[in-house]
């Protein structure tokens, strides 16, 4: 909600122009300036500018999504939208039903609809009759095998009906190719491309193959890179910026170098360049000296314009490397571009590209690019921080709720771990307690379920309500009860919390428990010989319903006997295949019948981190009590 | 991280909303949007949960909110088509018994019509 595309959007994309504008000047004075490049360059500025004067705002999304509220998200949005739409070959999204998501400014103008009209309706509602079932099967076996395909058809354009050759690309988003992306590659028979009266880029060669390669590319490339931002926002802003630059390393540039301020002054952050030996040591030895004040990256920081070196004539534009000699130099590299790290409101650093010569240079083109993905980044650098600070503080929380050292119950030995969620940045619900309660002992796990930003305070208020009922009542199902009654007196919208709670004393040399559970997985009882009960759960979630009554059970054990109580984090961990860590449960808990209660939570622990390859998407809380020898 | 793809369309005077892919603790906010957006418009709610690979108890938990709110206001909203392999969530918090549950979408649609509201599990 907090982005409206109203004045604010229209000043910064005026100011953008205004940049562009300046740079296009510049690389018109070049000696060697290509007049025809500049002046599609510039005509797509101007484009850029008539939408952007004429903005209300974008249409919304098809999707039933709504506004992203996050502003990395708004920038790769963006970023996609003016990448696709100033494309100089008519391009069109299809959904998996061969609906039409997306239309670019070419393909408005081949129909001569503009873009608006073809959104919603069946793409071949624009191809000729004749022609429409041939099209059909095309798109079906390009989205079935993955491939791009191409072919002629009956195109109904503004002009009429002309043959024109499609080429049709599936495009996969987390895997699933849904979408299709269809260009319209060549113009055949007599009727222009274009509609009438629209020169746009029409003065450039008819866009060939090449052209919708290089488009394709760099949609592929915006593609990854936001998608390295956006799978990065757990990891640390260095992972995210090497990874990044690595990307880019591979597909832009030969080299590729991030600055990020430090408290004084800008960090070589990280260099990347071609996959070799000899080539990451230069990279790790250029990184190793910081760029000098004054230098070139420095004017891009502090002006916030970026610097085209189309053909670095001075080698030393960069600065100089280590031994003073010149970076250019030393890099081998010709062409340098140099974007500020931006998100229009804080300058994080500098993203440098530079090419060797033999390779074709920086040219006006790759600036709005190169500057949409140093926003990027700029806003990836804004987000991961802010997101860091607020993990970091979700952590300590997470701590102070837990018991610093679980209390110990005479006869047994109790050990107990926690694993924070890896996904998602919000503190989890997840508590455990052991707490004297009459004459033995009580022992509570559970789960508050719902997220909120108080969810750690709904946690620490459970735990501490299940130890003040559990002092009053010895009967673990009247504490849960009690939970259930406080928890119901208070709105919390739809969260509510599942646990169990069982109360310890030991009778005869044997220790019995009185369990009961609140919609909580019910515990595992671990046999010394390895025969394993997973005990029932049973009975309902606190803080939903009024009658809601704990399921209860008593169970005796024996010395050796383990018990073992978990959330459900544990059991819906999983690995790449899928599979839940439920299925193993019992199998892992047998091989390690006969272990300490410590050795059995720091293995388990292990286990579930492996199988989830580090990534978990819920906290995981275990608990093991074993039973020893009856005190005194 | 797998993302899940929400639609809604109506039928019969209830305001279907499919949920696909994996509900868990990165995607269940945008469910939460996405319901909280339907219910603007319609207060009987049925969620077809077929194709949910998988359910977290704070998936659950939006569920239970909405489901809260809604009959509250006099509204209704059934669960659908839940696979007990996927939403195993539900049968472990008991919750399946409590939430009106329904084979099938068709189920669902035929049980509130003949005006079995409540819990009328399947099983």
């Amino acid at each position: 909600m907090q982005q409206s595309p109203g004045r604010h959007g229209t000043g910064s994309e005026i100011d953008g122009l205004k940049a562009r504008y300046g740079a296009l000047r510049q690389a018109a004075a070049l000696p060697d300036a290509d007049p025809g490049t500049l002046l599609a360059a510039a005509l797509a500025e101007l484009e850029a500018a008539v939408s952007a004067l004429t903005a209300g705002g974008g249409a919304a999304g098809p999707g039933a999504g709504g506004q992203d509220p996050s502003g990395a998200s708004h920038a790769e949005r963006r970023l996609l939208h003016s990448v696709f739409q100033q494309a100089p070959v008519p391009l069109f999204l299809l959904g998996a039903d061969g609906t039409v998501r997306r239309v670019n400014a070419a393909a408005g103008d081949l129909l001569g609809s503009g873009t608006g009209y073809a959104i919603g309706k069946a793409f071949t509602a624009f191809i000729d009759l004749p022609s429409r079932p041939a099209v059909t099967s095309h798109f079906a076996a390009a989205a079935r095998k993955g491939e791009t395909r191409e072919f002629r058809c009956g195109v109904l354009t503004a002009a009429g009906a002309a043959e024109h050759t499609l080429a049709v690309h599936p495009v996969s988003i987390q895997g699933n190719p849904d979408h299709l992306v269809v260009a319209v590659t060549s113009a055949g028979g007599s009727t222009p491309a274009g509609g009438p009266g629209k020169p746009r880029a029409r003065q450039r060669p008819e866009p060939g193959a090449e052209v919708v390669q290089a488009m394709t590319r760099r949609l592929d490339l915006v593609m990854a890179a936001t998608r390295i931002l956006l799978e990065n926002i757990t990891y640390s802003e260095p992972v995210a910026l090497q990874r990044y630059a690595r990307l880019l390393a591979r597909e832009l540039a030969a080299w590729v170098i991030v600055d990020v301020q430090g408290s004084q002054r800008l960090r070589r952050q990280h260099v990347s360049g071609p996959d070799d030996q000899r080539a990451e040591k230069l990279a790790n030895a250029v990184a190793a000296v910081d760029p000098e004040p004054g230098s070139g990256v420095y004017q891009v920081h502090e002006s916030g314009s970026t610097m085209l070196i189309a053909h670095a004539e001075d080698a030393g534009a960069l600065g100089d490397g280590p031994d003073g000699v010149p970076l250019l130099m030393l890099l081998g590299a010709t062409s340098v571009l140099s974007v500020p790290l931006t998100d229009g409101e804080h300058a994080y650093g500098v993203l440098t590209l530079a090419r060797w010569a033999g390779h074709p240079h920086f040219e006006i083109a790759d600036v709005g690019l190169v500057e949409e993905l140093g926003e990027q980044l700029a806003l990836a650098i804004r987000v991961n921080r802010m997101f860091r600070h607020r993990a970091e503080i979700a952590d300590a929380l997470q701590t102070s709720l837990l018991p610093r050292q679980v209390r110990q119950v005479p006869g047994t030995e109790i050990a107990a771990a926690h694993v924070a969620a890896t996904s998602g940045t919000e503190t989890g619900g997840d508590f455990y307690d052991v707490y004297p309660s009459g004459d033995g002992w009580g022992v509570a796990i559970g789960d508050v379920c719902g997220k909120g930003l108080d969810t750690a305070a709904v946690s620490a208020a459970a735990r501490h309500a299940i130890r003040a009922l559990a002092h009053l009542d010895t009967d673990p199902a009247a504490v849960l009860r009690g939970i259930n009654d406080i928890m119901l007196t208070e709105d919390f919208g739809g969260r509510f919390v599942t646990a169990d709670a069982g109360h310890l004393s030991w009778r005869d040399g044997r220790l019995h428990l009185s369990l009961s559970s609140a919609g909580h997985p019910g515990p595992v009882l671990l046999r010394p010989d390895g025969r394993t009960h997973v005990l029932n759960g049973g009975g309902l979630p606190l803080g939903i319903f009024q009658d809601a009554e704990p399921a209860s059970q008593d169970v005796e054990l024996e010395p050796g006997d383990l018990l073992f109580l978990y959330t459900d984090g544990l059991t819906s961990a999983c690995g790449p295949d899928l599979v839940q860590f439920e299925e193993r449960l019992t199998d892992e808990l047998a091989a390690l019948a006969g272990e300490t209660a410590a050795v059995l939570v720091s293995r388990m622990r292990d286990v579930v981190l492996e199988l989830c390859a580090g990534e978990l998407r819920d906290d995981v809380t275990l608990l093991a009590l074993r039973v020893g020898q009856p005190p005194g | 991280m797998e993302g899940i793809r929400v639609s809604s369309q109506r039928r019969d005077g209830f305001a279907v909303v499919a949920v696909s892919g994996e509900l868990d603790i990165v995607t269940s906010r945008r469910f939460d949007e996405c319901l909280a957006e339907v219910r603007r418009d319609d207060d009987h709610i049925i969620i077809d949960l077929s194709a949910v690979d998988f359910m977290d108890t704070g998936s659950l938990a939006v569920i239970v909110g909405h489901w809260k709110q809604l009959t509250a206001a006099g509204g209704t909203l059934a669960l659908a088509g839940a696979r007990y392999r996927y939403t195993k969530t539900l049968w472990i918090t008991g919750l399946a018994d409590r939430l009106p549950l329904y084979e099938s979408v068709d189920a669902a649609v035929a049980a509130r019509r003949a005006g079995t509201g409540g819990a009328t599990a399947a099983s």
